[in-house]
């Protein structure tokens, strides 16, 4: 999980912060960095593109916090500030290039694969098998199955339709299943066979 | 999320759902508080250099120039004008840049210097009142000039497997070069072959301070990952 939905902080903070005290806006980072670099890094698949974005993002939550109405909850607000700071990556033109080589050489990413101390083996072949898909494959898998989005909204963002998100994620849980069969063969452990279910 | 549409994720993924959202979250790099400062204070001095050159001026020149592009849309008017690419003596500036040649009217105007006292932003006072002074034909010699000293730098690859490098600047780069798209794709060409032709001088004064913007990030990654020297 990116970690958003544990993360609360006090309105006091965010009214201060409102009114520019640089303080509040720090604890607002200490707060919400960690969940802004994990959907970072997990939709983009790139340590320092991740780290790029969780600075462009908080440079935004600095000029933009004033505007902030309350209306949804500060985390949500900083998690779409980090969504569209993620698509806005995706869609620049030198990265779509890059994204077109990568296609033809095999770039297979790069991010630091962390293993979980409970199920350790499980962490590794998700973060490879997830690091497998194509960058719009992981985006749309990521903010579906653990943002939470919806496919409209998916679609929207993405400025495509609510099916192109369906299919999107189709093929990308199919190739999960089969990247993720091997070795869950090999094991006994329930949960990898409750993911190939 | 609530149940149902955790229920309905988890039907959709067979068990993937579940097993991504499981997965730990993971911490920020050390030292992102002050970086984000730091970018926040770059930012800011870049618009108000933005604010001291063009004032409202450029505002109204893009409100202008959306106008005309909103009329011009549909009749064929983004064929933007011809560029002159005869090769001419560079000068030594773009000498020092392997440059191969530009258009005689950049002879005109000269170079534009990087020397100046005042640096706003990364860019010199003295750079932007010379591109007050240029008219047309200068300002697409300049344009062109950019194009090539930025074409010189090496393609720098900061998420290449293997490659650890700092990139710090990759939001603001994607930022200049969304607004220069902006203005290469619709406003310019759309602006060109209007009368008045203040609206796309002032759109090509700007494209050029952007020009300076980007090339001055693209040399300091270029620099930082060792492709190039830092005085380059």
């Amino acid at each position: 999980m990116s970690g958003f939905a544990n993360r609360t902080i006090d309105p006091a903070f965010v009214r201060a912060a409102q009114r520019g005290d640089m303080k509040a806006h720090e604890i607002i980072y200490r707060q919400f960095a960690d969940p802004v670099y994990t959907l970072a890094l997990r939709m983009t698949g790139s340590p320092a593109v991740a780290d790029d974005i969780l600075q462009e993002s908080f440079v935004e939550v600095l000029r933009g916090i004033a505007k902030f109405r309350g209306e949804a909850s500060l985390a949500t607000w900083i998690r779409r500030i980090a969504v569209s700071r993620c698509l806005m990556h995706m869609r620049a033109a030198w990265n779509r290039r890059r994204l077109l080589f990568s296609e033809i050489v095999g770039d297979e990413g790069t991010f630091e694969i962390r293993a979980n101390e409970e199920t350790p083996e499980l962490a590794m072949d998700l973060e490879a098998a997830l690091d497998s898909l194509s960058p719009v494959a992981r985006a749309v898998v990521w903010l579906h199955d653990v943002e939470g989005y919806t496919h409209k909204e998916i679609g929207e963002m993405m400025n495509r339709t609510s099916s192109f998100s369906k299919s999107q994620l189709a093929r990308a849980h199919k190739r999960l299943r089969e990247r993720l069969a091997p070795a869950a063969e090999a094991s006994a452990a329930p949960v990898r066979q409750a993911m190939i279910a | 999320m609530t149940r149902s549409q955790t229920e309905n994720r988890s039907a959709e993924g067979g068990g993937i759902a579940e097993a991504l959202r499981a997965m730990p979250p993971i911490a920020a790099p050390e030292g992102g508080w002050q970086r984000v400062l730091d970018r926040h204070e770059t930012r800011r001095q870049l618009d108000s250099r933005r604010r001291r050159y063009w004032g409202g001026g450029m505002a109204a020149a893009a409100s202008i120039a959306v106008a005309v592009l909103g009329l011009r849309l549909g009749a064929g008017f983004f064929a933007g004008p011809e560029i002159e690419t005869d090769a001419v003596n560079p000068g030594p500036e773009a000498a020092a840049f392997g440059e191969e040649g530009v258009s005689p009217s950049w002879r005109a105007v000269g170079p534009p210097s990087r020397a100046a006292s005042e640096t706003v932003g990364g860019i010199t006072a003295e750079f932007g009142q010379q591109l007050e002074r240029m008219d047309m034909d200068a300002l697409v010699a300049i344009s062109q000039f950019q194009e090539q000293r930025l074409r010189s730098l090496p393609l720098f690859e900061p998420a290449r497997p293997g490659r650890v490098v700092e990139v710090g600047s990759f939001g603001l780069k994607t930022e200049l070069e969304d607004q220069i798209a902006l203005l290469d794709e619709g406003l310019i060409p759309a602006t060109l072959n209007a009368g008045d032709q203040a609206v796309p001088r002032r759109l090509l004064q700007e494209r050029a301070l952007l020009m300076e913007d980007l090339f001055d990030l693209r040399r300091a990654e270029a620099a930082e990952a060792g492709f190039i020297y830092a005085d380059f």
